[in-house]
C-alpha cells in the first residue's frame, strides 16, 4: 500500500492515471500531454508499475500502458486529486518548489 | 470463472446444505410447532433453500462465464484464482450460516453461541465479497463470448468492469448498512426492496453494455 500512497502523491503520475481512464496509450500517446523529459516520463511509469497500477504491453518498440487499479486505488486517486495531494498554495508542485529552494 | 474442480467442491458444499435442509424439513419435531412455542414466528421452509439457491447461482454463473470464456489463455488465469477463492469461500460462508439457522430451528441456541457465531459469518462473508469486488477491476480484461452488447474493446470494456465494480461496491455497502440503520426487524418488505434494486441493477448494467457495445461498433464503423 506504500508503493500506492507514493504514486499517487505524484501530480503527474496522477494525470497519467487519468489520462490512462480514457483508454490504453502508449508512452509517446502519453509522452504527448507533458512538457517533460522522456526519461523522467519513464522514471514515472516505473514508479505506477511498481505500484501495478498501470499494467504494460510491448507489441514490437512501441509499450502500450493501461490502467490497473482497484475500486479501492480508485477512490484514492480521485481524493489525491480532489485534495490536490503534492500540490502547493501557489498551483506549483511541491517537489518543484523544493528544489528551487 | 472457475475450474472444474473448484465447481465440483461447490456442488459437494451446496449438497450439504440440501441435504441440512432435507434433513431438518423431514423431522419429525416439526421447527415450527418447536418455534411457535417459544413465543417466536415460525421459520419458513423456504428459507432454508435460500442460502444452496444463493451459492447455486453464484457457482453457476461462474463456471457459465468459464464455459463461454473459451481458449485457456493467460489472460484468463488470475479470473480462476480470483473465482476459486470467491466461490469456495462465499458456499462455504453460507454453508456455515446453513448449519446456524437449523441449529437455531432444534433449538441449540442455550448450548452454542450461535448468533455470534452467524454475524460473525456474516462479517466475514460481507468483508470478502468487497475484497473480491475491489479486486475485479486490476484482473485483465478479456471479450466473453455471447455478452450482451458483444464486443467493448479494450477501451469500453476495462471501464465496464470498473463502473460496475465501483456500484457493486456501493450497492453491497447500501445493503449491509440497510438492517443497521432500519433495526433488527428488517422483514420481507425490506428483502423486497434489496431484491428489486438488484434486479433494477442487473437491467441497467445490460442497457448499458449494450449501449456501450453499439458505441464501440460505430467508433470501429468510422475508424474502418
Amino acid at each position: 500500500m506504500n508503493l500506492v500512497f507514493k504514486a499517487l502523491s505524484d501530480p503527474t503520475r496522477r494525470r497519467i492515471l487519468q489520462l490512462l481512464r480514457e483508454r490504453p496509450m502508449t508512452a509517446g500517446q502519453i509522452a504527448e500531454h507533458f512538457d517533460i523529459a522522456k526519461p523522467t516520463l519513464s522514471a514515472h511509469f516505473a514508479v505506477l508499475r511498481e505500484a501495478d497500477l498501470v499494467s504494460s504491453e510491448k507489441v514490437g518498440t512501441t509499450v502500450t500502458y493501461s490502467l490497473k487499479v482497484s475500486v479501492l486505488e480508485d477512490a484514492l486517486l480521485s481524493f489525491a486529486e480532489t485534495v490536490g495531494v503534492g500540490i502547493g498554495a501557489n498551483g506549483k508542485l511541491k517537489l518543484a518548489t523544493r528544489r528551487a529552494k | 470463472m472457475i475450474d472444474r474442480k473448484t465447481a465440483l467442491i461447490c456442488t459437494a458444499l451446496i449438497a450439504l446444505m440440501l441435504v441440512s435442509a432435507v434433513w431438518r424439513i423431514t423431522l419429525p419435531d416439526d421447527w415450527s410447532v418447536q418455534a411457535a412455542s417459544q413465543n417466536k414466528a415460525p421459520l419458513l421452509p423456504l428459507l432454508l433453500f435460500v442460502f444452496p439457491g444463493s451459492s447455486a447461482l453464484v457457482m453457476g454463473s461462474l463456471y457459465w462465464t468459464s464455459l463461454r470464456a473459451g481458449a485457456n489463455s493467460a489472460k484468463v488465469q488470475p479470473w480462476y484464482r480470483w473465482g476459486k477463492l470467491v466461490s469456495i469461500a462465499y458456499c462455504s460462508g453460507l454453508l456455515l450460516l446453513q448449519g446456524v439457522l437449523v441449529a437455531q430451528s432444534l433449538g441449540l441456541q442455550s448450548v452454542l453461541p450461535l448468533s455470534v457465531i452467524g454475524r460473525t459469518a456474516g462479517v466475514l462473508l460481507m468483508i470478502m465479497s468487497l475484497l473480491a469486488i475491489n479486486q475485479m477491476p486490476k484482473l485483465p480484461y478479456f471479450e466473453r463470448r455471447f455478452s450482451p452488447g458483444g464486443d467493448l474493446g479494450p477501451v469500453y470494456g476495462p471501464r465496464y468492469l470498473r463502473t460496475m465494480a465501483r456500484i457493486l461496491i456501493m450497492f453491497l455497502i447500501a445493503v449491509f448498512a440497510f438492517p443497521l440503520a432500519v433495526g433488527p426487524g428488517v422483514g420481507w418488505r425490506g428483502t423486497m426492496v434489496i431484491c428489486l434494486a438488484a434486479a433494477s441493477l442487473v437491467i441497467w448494467s445490460i442497457a448499458w453494455r449494450r449501449h456501450l457495445g453499439r458505441k464501440w461498433n460505430l467508433e470501429q464503423g468510422r475508424a474502418g
